[in-house]
């Protein structure tokens, strides 16, 4: 799927997800705002013209109330002087005519009822309620709380105690519960109102809140059409807003947005379609390649394979081998198995390992080395397996081994012949003239000197040749390098001095120590510095430095000699192979030997006419 | 989110914000007084009203008892009515004028008042129906009032056969002249008694009068079955509004017969009932009924005759009304139904006074009043008697309790029944009367109905023989005050002047006790008295929806 399509897809499914949880257009939330607002503000209005009101009718109530227990209370003073129960009846079941009065209650001096408005039953009865205990002690005009009683309208109970003027002798109680339910009532109209009003100022405000909505959302609705259209994918569409406001530096904007979109979209397509030629490019490399690629990631799933991976492994071509697990894979080819553990257990990319799997009755030598693709944390992601089937090239190599071990074996035993010839050539000689100069004079001196020597000088040739060759017997231990190099030196000065050598001496007061058979590396140090001197037969300088890095010791012996050319340089630690008179050939070869053996490597370096230096490197010990 | 779910959301915010409003107003609604369904009075109709005995007679001159009263206040009526407060308002009479200091009356009729043979009430009815009641025998209740008219003495002792007090202006108009100032005169012509007779009809029918009367009330009289029942019917041209009711169908139920009234109420044959004693207990599962209770001006009591030599001492008379426990006896016998009393006057009737409260059980007290009076041994003290009209259970009971608070005391006490009312009334007015049980209803709102016609020395009901100069002189008094508080003052001093002497034992108030169906509406009984309450306001809604 290209960029373009996806990008409108996903425009589409953003659109159609908004449409179905929760897309509100800005026009019905203006509306929607307007009203909630509108309706809050109606609702204050009602709230507080419904408290203003209720404390205004609530105040007039208790004035009406206490003005109405008053009148009474002045019109049934002689009544109750009287004891004139049927008159002060009379006087409540009137006074509770008035709608707003829900009754009227008129004690006497003793706290009993002479007048309760439509309940005869309770004249003459001593009501015992604690509003009633409060009104029959009240010496002063008092006003009670309204309550709502269940069942009952809200009341106000006023009650007044009734004097004779000039007297304080109190000869009754005048009580008159007002009901509110004339107050609530007109709050209740006040609220209706407000609703009815408020819902046609609601109605109204909705319908001018929708007009001017729709004067400012159009010119959005147009951009909005615009983005739709873009993220369709049309960038070619002009956008004409003319609202000389904010709406109109949007409608500019996202013009010029979408050209600059347009103009970019044209380049990335360039950029993909290089991108995808190089793609092609490195699929078809992949496909063509010797090597074979194999990616699997950090659980061991098959990510990747190119064709070459599938014949190196002898996998058919029909197979599918992508998701699958590679152990599981290559569970019958078990050192390629243990390579990718191993490389999935510990990724690295040094683990380069030739691999030996076995073909029926042949033998397939993979060189194996792995790749690691790491994350934007510097994990790995990926692990890339490279392999490379060297079956051929391991032939040719043991055809090239074969014919360099027989062209060494020609060497030395022509090193041999020639070096065992000569004294057997002398011994023969004198073997042969010994019957007939026997008795010559001189001669039996002459003979016990040298058959004896050539003798000798076989029996040392056959003991070193033991040497290189038998199985190394040594006495590894932490050795210091330094004291060892002294040692050597002290037992050669005698004869630099003679040869007029001179010997520099360059190593650091410490180096690591090393694990050493120290009187094999000390004839290996006498051994390349007798050498150094023997190539200066007039005298030269011998230069012994050290150095250590990464845990290796590097010995350097360098000469002012004669030198050799590059293509000796090459021979130089093939036994029997000299350039000098005198010798074996077989030093430098034993040399080799016990430094191999010491774990480490010795290099010749040499300039012919120049000098030489044997190079040295040794495993130091980590303190 | 489209328009319509938006404005849905948005109405219903509006709507939820609205109810919560007037949620409020609404619940108060509820709470709010509701207007019972049916005010407007539905027309017709037949009320039946138990009668515990035949009315002696129905010329009003001449009712006597309560059965009686409560038939002439349906078919007649006079000059001026009492509302339920007992306030005067104009009844035949549209309208009047007081002059002369309060000793003239000019009276003018209704123009439209008819008399049930749809002659109209003229002058001369009004001045014969109350030239007739100064020659009544027995005295009606009304005479001392009327006697203040200028003449009216004359006229009843047959010195002059006019009344000059009463003169006739013209069929319409008439002027009543009193020899003084008499504040109670009005109200007092607002009694049954003082009700008005077509003269014509009197005159012709004689004595069946009283059984055929002619009235101008709101119901006209239809039959009498004797022992059975009594028929009125709403009266057309009544000159108010007329009764809501087609007919008051009065069932009489003779002695004995109060278990059949009981259970005539329970199957709903009669509309109402008194409700004393168990009758609340008896009918507390019947639903809807409607219980009426209010106190009356009226006083229980046991009079004493204070002229026979065993009552003659007034300590014994005071000893006796104090060692009764009123409580104990308004609570046992009487289940607590009734306010105990310790004053003559009830309250609520001008001149009651808690100061003239009488010693209320205090057996120490009585009997120091008892030693006063006895110098004596106590087994000479005499034996007493009480005589009751009426001999129930209840009545043993009280009788029972009596004797026991007075045996404390050393009296022997015999009881003494007479069941037949006038025996009973004869033997009260004789000077064998010891001690009667006695009940006396206000005939109107005035302390001068009780006092003055329980013990002035004129007085036919002062069966205790009570006399006190000083008492009938302030009782004339107390008559010509105007001035409310004054003359209440002065009822106090007259009840404190009785007191003193102890001519009865006041034991409670009464109160009206009854109880009605559920579909009588429109009931208002003043403290009068149930029998006194006009029932041409009464109306019946026997829709289901009635409560």
């Amino acid at each position: 799927m290209s960029l373009a399509k996806r990008q409108r897809a996903l425009s589409r499914g953003k659109e159609k997800n908004l449409k179905k949880f929760g897309f509100v257009s800005l026009r019905y939330r203006f509306i929607l705002i307007t009203s909630l607002m509108l309706l809050l503000l109606l609702t204050t209005l009602a709230l507080v013209l419904g408290i203003v009101q209720t404390r205004t009718i609530r105040s007039r109530i208790e004035r009406q109330g206490l003005a109405i227990a008053k009148n009474l209370a002045a019109i049934s003073v002689d009544h109750l002087i009287t004891y004139n129960y049927v008159a002060l009846e009379k006087l409540v079941n009137q006074a509770v005519n008035n709608p707003e009065i829900f009754y009227v209650i008129i004690h006497d001096k003793e706290g009993r009822v002479a007048g309760y408005s439509g309940r005869p039953d309770l004249q003459n009865t001593v009501l015992t309620d604690e509003v009633s205990l409060k009104a029959i002690e009240a010496k002063q005009p008092f006003v009670t709380v309204p309550t709502a009683e269940s069942g009952h309208n809200p009341v106000m109970d006023v009650a007044v105690p009734v004097y004779l003027s000039g007297s304080q002798d109190q000869w009754g109680t005048v009580r008159v519960s007002l009901s509110l339910e004339l107050m609530h009532q007109q709050i209740r109209q006040t609220l209706w109102s407000i609703l009815i009003l408020g819902s046609l100022a609601l109605a109204i405000g909705t319908l001018i809140a929708n007009w001017v909505a729709q004067r400012v959302t159009r010119p959005l609705e147009t951009l909005v059409n615009a983005t739709i259209e873009a993220a369709q994918g049309n960038f070619k569409q002009s956008i004409s807003i003319h609202t000389r406001d904010e709406i109109e530096i949007l409608a500019t904007n996202f013009s010029f947005m979408i050209q600059e979109i347009l103009a970019q979209k044209q380049q990335l397509e360039n950029q993909v379609k290089e991108i995808q030629q190089l793609q092609q490019y490195a699929e078809k490399i992949l496909a063509t390649m010797g090597d074979g690629l194999l990616a699997v990631d950090v659980e061991g799933i098959v990510t990747a394979i190119n064709p070459a991976a599938h014949t190196i492994l002898g996998l058919p071509k029909s197979k599918i081998v992508t998701g699958c697990h590679v152990l599981a894979l290559f569970s019958q080819e078990i050192p390629f198995a243990d390579y990718i553990r191993q490389s999935l257990e510990k990724p690295s990319t040094r683990n380069q390992q030739e691999i030996h799997l076995q073909r029926g009755d042949k033998t397939q030598v993979l060189l194996a080395g792995t790749g690691i693709l790491e994350s934007d944390q510097k994990k790995p992601r990926q692990i890339i397996f490279n392999l490379n089937d060297i079956t051929v090239l391991k032939k040719l190599e043991a055809q090239i081994r074969q014919t360099q071990r027989l062209a060494d074996l020609g060497t030395l035993a022509a090193g041999m012949a020639h070096e065992i010839r000569n004294p057997l050539s002398a011994i023969k000689t004198y073997v042969a003239l010994l019957p007939k100069k026997i008795e010559k004079p001189g001669f039996l001196e002459k003979f016990q000197r040298t058959v004896p020597r050539e003798i000798n000088r076989l029996n040392t040739l056959i003991e070193e040749l033991l040497e290189l060759s038998r199985p190394p017997k040594y006495n590894f231990k932490q050795t210091d390098i330094r004291p060892l190099l002294g040692q050597s030196i002290e037992l050669l000065e005698a004869n630099f001095m003679e040869r007029g050598i001179d010997c520099r001496w360059e190593v650091p007061n410490e180096l690591p120590r090393v694990m050493a058979d120290s009187d094999q590396l000390k004839k290996v140090f006498i051994n390349l510095m007798q050498n150094g001197a023997q190539a200066m037969p007039d005298g030269g300088r011998i230069t012994i430095g050290a150095s250590w890095k990464d845990r290796w010791l590097t010995l350097d012996f360098r000469d002012t000699g004669l030198g050799f050319s590059p293509d000796l340089a090459q021979n130089i630690f093939t036994p029997f192979f000299t350039t000098k008179a005198k010798g074996t050939g077989l030093g430098l070869a034993i040399t080799h030997k016990v430094i191999s053996e010491h774990g480490g490597q010795i290099e010749a370096k040499s300039q012919e006419g120049r000098g030489s230096c044997f190079s040295i490197r040794l495993p130091g010990i980590q303190d | 989110m489209n328009l319509s779910a938006l404005s849905s959301l948005f109405f219903s915010i509006f709507f939820s914000l609205s109810l919560m409003f007037l949620s409020g107003c609404t619940n108060q609604d509820e709470k709010g007084r509701t207007i019972p369904s049916g005010t407007v009075p539905i027309q017709g109709g037949v009320y039946r009203v138990p009668l515990p005995s035949n009315p002696a007679t129905l010329d009003p001159a001449y009712v006597q008892d309560e059965y009686g009263v409560s038939l002439v206040k349906q078919l007649f009526d006079g000059l001026v009515r009492f509302d339920p407060y007992l306030s005067v308002l104009p009844a035949l009479a549209e309208t009047w004028q007081v002059k002369g200091n309060g000793t003239e009356y000019r009276f003018i009729l209704r123009e439209n008042a008819r008399f049930h043979n749809l002659a109209p009430v003229t002058s001369e009815d009004v001045i014969f129906s109350i030239t007739r009641l100064l020659r009544a025998d027995p005295a009606p209740a009304v005479l001392p009032h009327l006697l203040k008219i200028d003449g009216a003495k004359e006229y009843m002792e047959g010195i002059i056969e006019i009344v000059p007090g009463l003169k006739i202006e013209n069929n319409r108009i008439f002027t009543v002249r009193l020899n003084e100032s008499h504040v109670p005169f009005l109200t007092a012509l607002g009694m049954y008694q003082a009700a008005i007779v077509p003269k014509k009809e009197v005159i012709q029918m004689g004595n069946d009068f009283a059984n055929h009367p002619v009235g101008t009330g709101p119901f006209r009289f239809i039959s009498w079955k004797w022992d059975q029942s009594i028929r009125l019917g709403r009266f057309a041209d009544y000159y108010a509004k007329p009764a809501y009711i087609d007919e008051i169908h009065y069932k009489i139920y003779p002695k004995g017969q109060a278990s059949k009234e009981f259970s005539d109420f329970q199957q709903g044959k009669i509309e109402e009932m008194a409700a004393y004693g168990d009758v609340k207990e008896k009918l507390a599962d019947t639903k809807g009924l409607q219980w009426f209770h209010r106190p009356s001006l009226s006083l229980f009591f046991y009079g004493m005759n204070t002229k026979h030599p065993n009552l003659i001492n007034a300590d014994l008379r005071k000893a006796l009304s104090i060692s009764v426990d009123r409580h104990q006896f308004v609570n046992q016998v009487y289940k607590g139904q009734f306010e105990i009393a310790r004053t003559i006057l009830p309250p609520g009737m001008p001149g009651y006074t808690p100061l003239n409260r009488m010693e209320d059980n205090n057996p120490d007290l009585a009997e120091k009043h008892l030693r006063k009076a006895f110098a004596k041994p106590i087994e000479n003290l005499p034996e007493l008697e009480i005589v009751s009209a009426f001999k129930t259970p209840r009545v043993e009971q009280e009788m029972v309790m009596i004797k026991e608070f007075w045996s404390k005391l050393g009296l022997k006490i015999r009881i003494k029944y007479i069941t037949d009312w006038d025996r009973f009334e004869a033997y009260l007015k004789s000077d064998k009367v010891q001690i009667y049980r006695y009940a006396w209803s206000a005939d109107m709102p005035d302390p001068d109905s009780f006092l003055y016609s329980l013990f002035a020395s004129e007085s036919p009901t002062n069966f205790m023989k009570f006399q006190n100069e000083n008492v009938d002189k302030l009782l004339l008094t107390a008559r010509g005050i105007v001035e409310p508080v004054e003359r209440a003052r002065m009822y106090q001093e007259i009840e404190a002047s009785v007191m003193a002497s102890a001519p009865l034992i006041p034991l409670f108030y009464m109160s009206v006790d009854r109880v009605y169906q559920p579909h009588v509406k429109s009931v208002n009984v003043s403290a009068l008295g149930a029998h006194t309450m006009p029932l041409n306001r009464i109306w019946l809604d026997r829709s289901p929806t009635s409560k």
